[in-house]
């Protein structure tokens, strides 16, 4: 009787077990999902790791550094420009617009007061960094110009140093040489964005 | 003598106009050299013909 009981019971189990073909579809859909999550979260984090991160977003910082001395009228500037390649992708430089711009400030009238500004156009433009195509991911490359300028009443000389790439990006850095004298113009190294 | 303080960087595009400017700028001092360089070269050619008498 006990038998008759326990074998109609397991019948009974049997028919409530999903059949192979059964499991087999549930296992093949659970495999899918897991497969999709992981894709999509990879997909996320990819996104955020290069996208948001701006991995391989190239990215250059150029300081410009120099001295200025003044001669029977005469300044006599020496400017040099460090370019450093602080992404993690190799920058191919515009020879064309890769450049140091000089400009200048003359101080206003006596009795006049106010901003100054600064002419519109460099008195000078010089290409630089001619000797070089690329740069590499955390490479520095380094050069010097030699300006003379007619001391016409100029209290300040602007240095704009822009590097262009071939991709039409541009980074630029800027310098100021105050030429009254007694000023403190300790080099300072500007950070880059 | 006097040294350069850094006031900044900045990142950006290069527009149409900035290239223009800069190929203008750069064309204005190549005139410059070029003008200086003439004056040498005509300088030189006085001295010359002025030691010559």
């Amino acid at each position: 009787m006990v038998d008759l009981l326990s074998w109609l019971n397991l019948n009974t189990v049997l028919d409530f077990l999903p059949s192979l073909p059964t499991i087999q579809k549930i296992a093949d859909i659970l495999w899918k999902l897991i497969a999709s999550a992981g894709v999509l979260i990879g997909g996320i984090w990819a996104y955020f790791k290069f996208i948001k991160g701006r991995t391989f977003q190239p990215n250059i910082v150029p300081k410009v550094a120099g001295e200025a001395r003044d001669k029977d009228g005469e300044i006599f500037l020496i400017a040099t420009t460090e370019v450093e390649n602080v992404g993690a992708s190799k920058v191919t430089l515009d020879h064309q617009h890769t450049v140091i711009r000089v400009l200048t400030s003359r101080a206003l009238a006596r009795g006049e007061e106010g901003p100054i500004e600064w002419g519109e156009k460099a008195f000078a433009t010089r290409k630089i960094l001619q000797h070089r195509d690329h740069l590499e991911p955390g490479g520095t490359a380094v050069d010097t110009e030699l300006f003379q300028i007619q001391n016409d009443n100029f209290v300040a000389l602007r240095l704009e140093v822009l590097v262009a790439s071939t991709k039409d990006d541009k980074w630029t850095g800027v310098g100021i040489v105050n030429l009254s004298e007694g000023v403190d113009n300790t080099i300072v190294s500007g950070e880059g964005s | 003598m006097t040294a350069v303080r850094q006031v900044g960087s900045e990142q950006g595009k290069l527009t149409r106009d900035m290239a223009r400017q800069i190929e203008d700028e750069l064309s204005a001092t190549n005139q410059m050299v070029s003008a200086r360089e003439d004056k040498a070269k005509r300088r030189k050619a006085q001295g010359r013909s002025g030691k010559a008498r």
